[in-house]
């Protein structure tokens, strides 16, 4: 094997953290200290990490950006770009995502045109699961045109088609590729629909189905990782992708160009005919076993409340819109569009609120619970891969866009996308969110919601249980949620923030109600 | 003239030249320095002091003889924190106790693998029972230990210098903030210190000791100046 790709990163991968090594004896001096399988696993994958950009994959773009302090910024040209320079270490979205995607479980697309490195780099996660790159290349999918259902999940043995009474009786011959930890869909608005509605349950409920066989797509570890390749996500392709399957993708990452600079290192590969996942070091590749701790490492690393909070606040900007219906609960924009309805020109015709401030009035839909759930996954992971404690508003931040590209929608009638400098947010829609969410992030600041959270204390009052709480209690409290719901009132201007608390404070006036007249109607 | 992290108990110990240490059987010298390394510790310290002690206890012993396995860890252990290995200083006072207990290693061994005389080994240990700073040549006034920090574009771990330090156990744990608001967390002892970003907050750094604390008898707080990127590490007057 060539020298070249042998070359790990040194641990420790991140400096400045966790560097006490308590009840150390004369002992460990003279033992080599190889990493523990259970404790050094985010070590193991950062150091993947560093083979995967430093050896396998030629991508200098540090685009995820973390920084102890405000980062050290140049402006460029005339156009209002800027490179930043980070103080903290910094990382490749094209690499370090799919990566996550591959220690989570969870649904990666990679989108980019024809030869940037998408499918190599799902092909490399497959090597890293454990598969030797031949197996992993030959389960690689190819959509196209005429893939039908029994191309992707196998065929029933024709024997049995002949002598099979019934449909139990028929044994299908299942493809390999369907139990591999790491699935690869090569194209996949190129797949037809009906082939895709298959594919649809193979990655929602992780099983597969024909002629009345069913078929667990679990692996060994359990923790099954997809990768999808297209060209675009913008709808080109052979076919639309339907919306649900659409909708399972956990991250979008855009596989970006090459980079000139790098020319010797690729000269060097076409002289010697080598491809990265065929050099996969042996010391990167995760068993079953620790891909199973691993991903339940990260789903163990904790949210603090504040960052929780945060995220609540950020995530109640897009359900509500003015004009969206006449009852409260229906002044959504899932109203408005399952009405038939256009969103933008709804936002557009509401003059109660200022559109500038409106972080929700950007968008054309809003975010559904499954996307939120990714977002929660992924930035978890990312905490676990930088190996902080606890999740922290900059892993949210680092993760966000790729996590609702394609799923939060911008809209084009908002004044923002038409004119000034931040025209150009309407096709970059990853800078536009991670835009959203500073926005959201300073307006959580500016309004002093750290600080109290009137809504959050009732539901929190209401957490404890109604155990015990007495009449003149009950109606303390049904007295506090109403002079909350007044408070808003008041304020002229309403805005997504207040549509999720007005519809929790309505839901705990109902529950205090109800247990009211129950208490009432006890037999004394 | 650039000041430089460091501790006191080294300024004085000039430059040697290094040596190749003697072999030991079933130990590897080469491992142990680079552990040394990783942990913290300065290898060309370790590698001084351990090579220092070993051929002294090969002297006493007659070249032929291996020394006993059990006095070649208590050198390195001695050694390798006396080149700033703090998580190491537990087991090698253990170490040195027992040696000097049950005299199965003469003073001047024990002694010249911490860089020490003979006849201020028991005082050493005694200074070391009641603080980490404990040292038998401590002076009269204010002391600086060590100094610690810096400037990162000199080679130090900070970009703004340090604002104002904490302390959280007697034992030469500290919390210092800079500048620019980052906190970071010191912990220290008479041989080496261990600087680390306090991520979380106080809440996630503060643990409590297995060892009793320190007496007040080696009062130990961390001085910082506006014009250094350097903290400095101050032994005052016992109360």
């Amino acid at each position: 094997m060539p020298n070249r790709w042998n070359k790990i990163s040194a641990s420790p991968t991140r400096t400045g953290t966790g560097a006490s090594h308590p009840g150390l004896t004369a002992e460990d001096l003279f033992r080599e200290h190889t990493s523990q399988p259970n404790v050094a696993l985010d070590e193991k994958l950062r150091q993947v990490y560093y083979w995967l950009v430093n050896r396998a994959v030629i991508s200098p773009f540090y685009d995820i950006e973390f920084s102890f302090d405000a980062p050290l910024s140049f402006p460029l040209g005339d156009a209002g770009a800027e490179l930043h320079l980070p103080t903290d270490q910094s990382y490749s979205s094209n690499v370090l995502l799919p990566l996550l995607t591959f220690a989570l479980g969870g649904k990666c697309l990679l989108v980019g045109g024809p030869g940037r490195g998408k499918t190599t780099l799902a092909v490399l996660m497959g090597v890293i699961a454990g598969g030797t790159p031949q197996e992993v290349r030959r389960s690689v999918q190819q959509g196209q045109p005429q893939l039908t259902v029994g191309d992707l999940v196998g065929m029933p043995l024709p024997r049995d088609l002949v002598n099979a009474a019934s449909l139990p009786e028929i044994e299908i011959a299942w493809r390999g590729w369907l139990t591999r930890p790491v699935k690869i869909i090569d194209e996949y608005n190129r797949i037809p629909t009906k082939t895709q509605s298959a594919l649809l349950t193979m990655v929602a409920e992780g099983y597969v189905e024909s002629y009345d066989q069913m078929l667990s797509t679990a692996p060994e570890s359990g923790v099954e990782s997809w990768f999808f390749t297209a060209n675009d996500d913008a709808g080109g392709g052979t076919f639309p992708v339907i919306q649900a399957l659409k909708d399972r993708v956990d991250v979008t990452v855009a596989a970006l160009g090459f980079n000139s600079r790098f020319f010797d290192e690729l000269i060097t590969r076409v002289e010697a005919g080598e491809k990265p996942e065929e050099h996969v070091p042996a010391e990167l590749v995760f068993a079953p076993a620790e891909q199973q701790a691993l991903a339940a490492a990260i789903r163990a690393v904790p949210v603090p409340r504040t960052v929780r909070r945060q995220l609540e606040f950020f995530a109640s900007q897009f359900e509500f819109v003015q004009h969206g219906g006449r009852r409260f609960e229906y002044r959504t924009k899932d109203t408005v569009m399952t009405g038939g309805g256009q969103v933008g020109e709804v936002i557009d015709s509401n003059t109660g609120a200022d559109l500038q401030v409106d972080i929700g009035a950007q968008t054309t839909n809003s975010l559904s619970a499954r996307a939120l759930q990714s977002l929660i996954t992924y930035a978890k992971a990312m905490a676990y891969f930088r190996g902080v404690p606890a999740v922290g508003l900059d892993d949210v931040a680092a993760v966000l866009p790729f996590s609702l590209r394609g799923k939060l929608l911008p809209n084009e009638l908002h004044p923002r996308f038409e004119t000034g400098a931040d025209r150009e947010l309407a096709t970059d829609s990853i800078s536009w969110l991670a835009d959203l969410f500073d926005q959201s992030c300073r307006q959580f600041a500016s309004l002093g919601l750290a600080k109290s959270d009137a809504v959050g204390e009732l539901l929190a009052t209401f957490a404890q249980g109604l155990d015990g709480v007495s009449q003149v209690e009950g109606s303390r409290r049904l007295t506090a949620i109403e002079s909350q719901i007044q408070v808003i009132s008041r304020q002229k201007k309403l805005y997504g923030r207040h549509f999720d608390d007005l519809v929790a404070l309505k839901y705990l006036h109902q529950r205090y109600s109800n247990y009211l007249q129950w208490l009432e109607s006890r037999p004394r | 003239m650039i000041r430089r992290p460091g501790h006191t108990v080294n300024d004085t110990l000039g430059r040697t030249t290094a040596s190749p240490l003697p072999a030991v059987e079933g130990l590897d010298a080469r491992l142990a320095s680079a552990n040394v390394a990783s942990w913290g510790g300065d290898p060309e310290l370790y590698t001084r002091f351990f090579g220092t002690s070993l051929e002294l206890e090969l002297e006493r012993g007659g070249s032929t003889q291996q020394p006993m396995t059990q006095t070649v860890l208590a050198l390195a252990a001695l050694a390798a924190w006396r080149s700033g290995v703090l998580d190491l200083r537990q087991d090698a006072l253990g170490r040195l106790t027992e040696a000097l207990e049950s005299g199965s290693v003469t003073a001047s061994v024990l002694a010249s693998a911490l860089g020490l005389q003979a006849g201020e080994l028991a005082d050493f240990v005694r200074c070391q029972a009641e603080s980490p700073f404990g040292w038998p040549a401590r002076g009269s006034g204010e002391v600086v230990v060590a100094r610690v920090g810096g400037f990162r574009g000199l080679g130090g771990p900070w970009t703004a210098p340090p604002a104002s330090a904490e302390r959280l156990s007697p034992d030469g744990d500290f919390l210092i903030t800079l500048a620019d608001g980052e906190v970071w967390r010191l912990e220290a002892d008479i041989f080496g210190t261990r600087l680390s970003r306090a991520e979380g907050g106080p809440d996630l750094v503060t643990r409590p000791r297995a060892e009793p604390a320190a007496s007040e008898a080696w009062p130990i707080r961390v001085a910082v100046f506006d014009t250094s990127y350097l903290a400095w590490l101050v032994l005052g007057q016992a109360a």
